[in-house]
């Protein structure tokens, strides 16, 4: 594929790579080995650790000219990943299954949701297909719903470009499909001297990646505007325009718009395989039949290499990084109000640090931290993430009442070796564009990142003709929480369900619960009817409501309680009734 | 298979066993007939009895016919040899009871022979049209 | 939106509500109303079928709905409104407060009445609380939810269980899974000693065989999906882990029983103060928080180990009620004002205050401090000159809580008056565990001369009283 002079490129990149690893001081030992092809570095050998693996995945992807790693080294003391093996059973084609699509997209997070969304205006078969049970299972229901305002990434990056873009979108998409958005922005507090010098460079760097309204604080502005920040404090940025939105929401909004503009979303649905000739994709096999398609997206998350493998040509390698997040009660919260993090030199190098936010609930929010993992499906939440997380946060806000902790939870980061989105058309296989490497901030650059598939595709000559009566808006279902008193007796007097109060912790009704099941992205999990309506997720965490969600999901969806899982397949909550023999 | 890694029988050897009848929770050390180590004289009649014919009061559901939900708490009006429980819980698998029932009302004659009645301990009322969710269940009165 | 005018309110229709209730209806007050959210009264006991309920009030052992029904059933004969399957959403105090309430049949609708008893009861602490690592697969409950499901739904949560925690439902839950052919592989006790009364873990452990595992945790839960097992580890005095005694167990459920938190949202939102020690609000001899007009009862207030005190407490509330609409309707009548129709109206001092804020502030409090070995005691503070002018069969009722088990303890509760300290009560325990609430009561007449301050203590002879 390569010409000759490329051809020579890449093997003065491979002794480039090959150098630096036997000169590493921690991984020469282990001799590894480099290839290069058409600029993608492959590393193979067998080192010790899973932070060894990491570290030489890195070192392959520093030289200029290397566009992406393929990290195929072995860590002898890690087992296989155990985790991994979840995927939803060969099953029959759901209702409403097409043979044949214009356009497949495969990943029903944020990213392949909001790209859906942005090929519904158009008259053409669009089809996504997602292994889980509901949208946004993976990292885009475990983020911490940050906005970010675009002056973390490097300037030039994808990162930077697509972060200002997606964060001045975020304002009309939120409006569109009724997803909740603060702009309170956000305090990055520096905690020596040193740091705090260096504060306008940070500006500096705000202000070519087009971020606007930077400030550089000094300790008494800071504490001014901040009362509960620590004293400890020597300065801070501030950006205003930082919000927050609920990730999963957003999701769902994006998925629901996309579907009542004619999407076909096909759930507990697995790529498995893709079709390729001559050297174009023709379709992709599930584990539900095959698909027949023009072009394929992979917005696969923390799989969106195995999708890339799947045209024997794997083009780079997905490292999960894990992060922790705790949960504070509402009552603990006070006002809602800007975010505040850490700025300083000692900053880890690969994440921004995470914060102490407001969510658009109103619980306070701390984390995430960063951990590398080898496992794909390892959400665990540590005893030392969690300690990590309340003392950092503790240090920037030592009033808050750190013990008022009502929730703890994990997400993966896709993270490619670059650290850059990997936003591109396949160079193995026509048709096919990766939308990869999609980690903080890529919530916030969703609506820039569907965007930019759309040119993609039109630059690969994709014919967008747009549908008559596209429909850009959508409508969140009422909910008894927060509601003034007067249209909540007017909701309850139209529909007695939204009188029946299921979840006590956070008032969600009967009615709430039951529009989740029969909506357009239906719930048919506890954890979905969760995302949806709040329901188990305050103090009890479902002791309540629990049995009660159970029940309305076996009613509405025609099935025996005991067939209603948390998650989905595997995500069993009962082992039959009482009463009716069968034990040993 | 019926609970026999339940504690209990007396064959003149010493056995220890704790009181229940108050917070104090003495170690008593029994060799029929004698009882030491209690710090009153109530746990010996109490101990004696556990050690040679121990008994418990059986407390489970039954199934129901048309009431929702379709389970019915019931008891033993007395109580059955300990060893007996888990046998007394599973014989009660086989039994379905008609809504609507009394508080009260005699479920099984004699539960496994003992002489000892099982009855409900609610009311349950029946239903006519079954909601399937809690909260909706049909009230009389 | 409809507004009802009621002289009660009492938000919930488990033990503690129903005999306020009740206790208000006896004393007097005409326009009783009970909210209640589920679609019966009892609350909890309605899924607690085991027996060993009411042995102080009725010299039985009766099962929780049997205990229910002996309230439940007096309801309607004594004219108590009861509205079901409605919650309240919001208390707002004022001078006649208003409960907003949510329900199925009855719409929204706000209740108006110048005094509302809050009987909200207790909620599970959660594996979040305790912040348990590992991931977050289906399987795991806490006890009074596994209750529910497996004896009011009859759905049986898993095959083999481990129980953390040896607070008395999870002691009950163990004998009720392992009933209905669920394997309980183990209880696991951070704490040294026992969560829950003795009788249960020898009828509910002992009885069959399962090991309770004191000074021991779940420091991780396998996942993800559905449980897959735990590690379980010893720990040390501060409750840390031990490295190197971790033991992997395999099971599929995991069933929290870690302690029960008084819910007081509705009472934090209605501005009352809360006890840092019992989570509840600060009451006072007629279970009167520090919002005039507002009393709280039952669970809400501390948590109960016997539902027979939890009983008793409701009592003294609805009688508190009572009393306090009294007052108040004696203030409103010497003030000149027409009590509101139906209201009571009885004879008082001329002058009495009009308002219920004034009324708090006329009071001397007698603060009730914890002393020697206990954790609380409840109530906080009393009305002294109150309490004292009281017919003798109406005692004030003191509930305290000991820090550390002991036998042979002498229970006082010392009065400072300005003759010198007095002994209002004492009582002898033969063992006194922190699971185990002691009850002591003091005559009125004893408070007669004056006392300023009461201090609880408990002093015991030696030994601990745990016995296992």
């Amino acid at each position: 594929m390569a010409t000759d002079p490329s051809r020579a490129a890449d093997e003065a990149l491979r002794l480039e790579v090959q150098a630096d690893l036997d000169a590493s001081p921690e991984l020469s030992r282990y001799r590894l080995r480099a290839a290069v092809d058409d600029g993608v570095v492959t590393v193979v050998g067998e080192v010790e650790t899973w932070d060894e693996v990491v570290a030489a995945g890195y070192l392959a992807a520093e030289r200029r000219g290397v566009r992406e790693v393929v990290n195929a080294i072995r860590a002898a003391r890690v087992p296989p990943p155990v985790l991994e093996a979840a995927w939803p059973a060969p099953g029959p084609p759901l209702p409403g299954w097409v043979a044949q699509a214009d356009v497949v997209v495969i990943g029903a997070g944020v990213i392949g949701a909001a790209i859906a969304r942005e090929l519904s205006r158009y008259r053409l078969t669009v089809v996504v297909l997602e292994r889980s049970s509901d949208v946004a299972c993976g990292a885009s229901k475990a983020n911490n719903g940050m906005v970010h305002p675009g002056i973390d990434p490097e300037p030039g990056s994808l990162k930077a470009i697509l972060n200002v873009r997606g964060n001045a979108l975020f304002e009309g998409v939120c409006r569109e499909l009724d997803v909740p958005f603060t702009r309170d922005g956000f305090y990055g507090l520096t905690l020596t001297p040193e740091d705090a010098a260096i504060l306008p460079l940070l500006k500096a760097r705000g202000d070519v990646n087009g971020v606007p309204g930077v400030e550089v604080l000094d300790r008494e502005e800071l504490l001014r505007r901040v009362p509960g920040a620590t004293p400890r404090a020597t300065g801070a940025f501030f950006c205003p325009t930082a919000g927050m939105t609920s990730p999963y929401k957003l999701t769902l909004a994006y998925a629901e718009n996309a579907v009542a503009n004619g999407v076909r979303l096909f759930l507990e649905t697995a790529v498995v395989g893709l079709d390729v000739e001559g050297g174009r994709v023709t379709g992709v096999r599930t584990n539900r039949g095959p698909i027949a398609a023009r072009w394929v997206i992979s917005a696969a998350g923390i799989y969106a290499d195995r999708v890339s493998a799947m045209t024997g040509h794997q083009e780079f390698t997905i490292h999960p990084r894990r992060g922790a997040l705790v949960i504070f009660d509402h009552q603990e919260s006070g006002p809602a109000g800007a975010s505040v993090g850490w700025f300083g030199l000692g900053m880890p190098k690969h994440s921004k640090g995470g914060g102490a936010m407001f969510t658009v609930d109103g619980n306070m929010e701390w984390g995430p931290d960063a951990e590398e993992v080898p496992d794909r499906e390892d959400t665990a939440v540590t005893t030392e993430a969690v300690g990590q997380v309340v003392d950092k946060f503790s240090g920037l806000l030592p009033e808050f009442p750190r013990n008022a902790v009502i929730a703890a939870f994990a997400g993966l980061r896709a993270a490619t070796y670059k650290e850059d989105f990997h936003i591109a058309p396949s160079r193995r296989a026509g048709g096919l564009i990766h939308v990869a490497g999609i980690q903080s901030p890529g919530l916030a650059s969703a609506p820039a990142v569907a965007e930019m598939v759309l040119d993609l595709l039109r630059a690969e000559g994709i014919l967008l003709i747009e549908r008559d009566g596209w429909q850009p808006r959508r409508t969140e279902p009422p909910h008894v929480a927060g509601l003034p008193q007067g249209a909540l007796a007017e909701l309850v007097e139209r529909d007695p369900a939204y009188g029946r109060i299921v979840c006590r912790c956070e008032t969600v009704s009967e009615a709430e619960v039951r529009a989740a099941i029969r909506g357009l992205v239906p719930a048919t999990t506890v954890d979905a009817v969760k995302r949806r309506t709040r329901a188990g997720m305050g103090r009890c965490q479902g002791g309540f409501c629990g049995p009660r969600v159970a029940a309305i999901l076996a009613e509405e969806l025609g099935r025996p309680t005991t067939a209603i899982t948390k998650e989905g397949p595997g995500s069993w909550l009962f082992a039959g009734r009482t009463r009716e023999g069968g034990l040993t | 298979m019926d609970g026999e890694r339940t504690m209990g029988g007396a064959r003149g050897e010493e056995r220890r066993l704790t009181c229940v009848l108050c917070p104090a929770g003495c170690d008593l050390m029994v060799t029929a007939p004698e009882v030491t180590g209690g710090r009153c004289p109530k746990g010996r009649d109490y101990a004696l009895k556990e050690l040679t014919a121990p008994t418990r009061t059986l407390t489970t559901t039954v199934r129901v016919e048309g009431a929702k939900p379709d389970r019915l708490p019931v008891r033993t009006l007395g109580e059955i040899p300990k060893e007996a429980v888990r046998r007394g819980v599973r014989a009660l698998d086989a039994v379905v009871v008609v809504a609507p029932v009394r508080l009260g009302q005699v479920i099984v004659d004699d539960l496994l022979g003992f002489g000892v009645p099982v009855v409900a301990t609610r009311d349950l009322p029946a239903t006519r049209d079954l909601p399937a969710t809690p909260g909706r269940i049909a009230r009389d009165g | 939106m409809k507004t009802h005018e009621r002289d009660l309110i009492v938000i919930g229709g488990g033990p503690a509500g129903l005999a306020a209730a009740l206790a208000a209806r006896e004393a007097g007050v005409p326009r009783v109303t009970v909210v209640e959210r589920d679609h019966e009264l009892g609350g909890i006991l309605q899924q607690c079928i085991h027996d060993g309920f009411g042995n102080f009030l009725f010299r039985e052992r009766l099962t929780g709905p049997e205990y229910a029904a002996r309230f439940a059933g007096r309801i309607p004969e004594a004219g108590v409104e009861t509205v079901l399957d409605a919650m309240a959403l919001e208390v707002r105090p004022g001078p006649e407060h208003e409960v907003l309430v949510s329900g199925a049949e009855s719409g929204l609708v706000t209740f108006r009445a110048p005094a509302v008893i809050l009987a909200m009861g207790c909620r599970e602490r959660t594996r979040a609380q305790l912040l348990i690592p590992g991931h977050r697969p289906a399987g795991v409950f806490t006890a009074g939810t596994v209750q529910r499901y497996v004896n009011i739904e009859g759905l049986r949560p898993g095959r083999r269980a481990v129980i953390l925690g040896s607070g008395d439902i999870g002691l009950i839950m163990a004998r009720r899974l392992t009933l209905e052919g669920v394997e309980v592989e183990g209880v696991y006790e951070i704490m040294p000693h026992p969560g829950g009364l003795t009788r249960n873990i020898v009828q509910c452990l002992d009885d069959y065989g399962i090991p309770l595992h004191l000074s021991t945790t779940i420091t991780f839960i396998h996942g993800p999906k559905r449980v897959q097992g735990v590690t379980v580890a010893r720990v040390d005095a501060d409750r840390r882990p031990i490295p190197g005694t971790e033991r992997h167990v395999d099971c599929d459920t995991v069933v929290i029983s870690a302690g029960l938190i008084p819910e007081n949202e509705l009472s934090r939102g209605a501005g009352v103060a809360l006890d840092p020690v019992t989570r509840g609000p600060v009451v006072d001899d007629r279970l009167e928080t520090t919002v005039p007009g507002l009393f709280a009862c039952g669970n809400v207030v501390h948590v109960h180990d016997l539902v027979d005190y939890v009983s008793m407490g409701g009592t003294i509330a609805g009688r508190g009620a009572a009393e306090y609409l009294a007052e108040r309707a004696a203030g409103r009548t010497a003030a000149g004002g027409a009590g509101a129709a139906g209201e009571p109206v009885v004879a008082g001092e001329p002058g009495a205050v009009a308002e219920p804020g004034v009324v708090d502030a006329k009071r001397e409090w007698c603060p009730v401090e914890p002393g020697e070995n206990v954790a609380y005691v409840v109530p906080q503070r009393i009305d002294a000159r109150r309490a004292a002018g009281r017919p003798q069969d109406r005692p004030v009722q003191f509930f305290l809580r000991v820090r550390e088990p002991g036998r042979s303890a002498d229970v006082t509760m010392t009065g400072r008056s300005p003759g010198g300290d007095v002994v209002l009560a004492h009582r002898r325990e033969r063992a006194v565990r922190p699971p185990e609430m002691v009850a002591v009561k003091v005559r009125p007449d004893s408070l007669a001369p004056g006392v300023t301050a009461i201090r609880a203590d408990v002093r015991a002879k030696g030994g601990d009283g745990d016995g296992r």
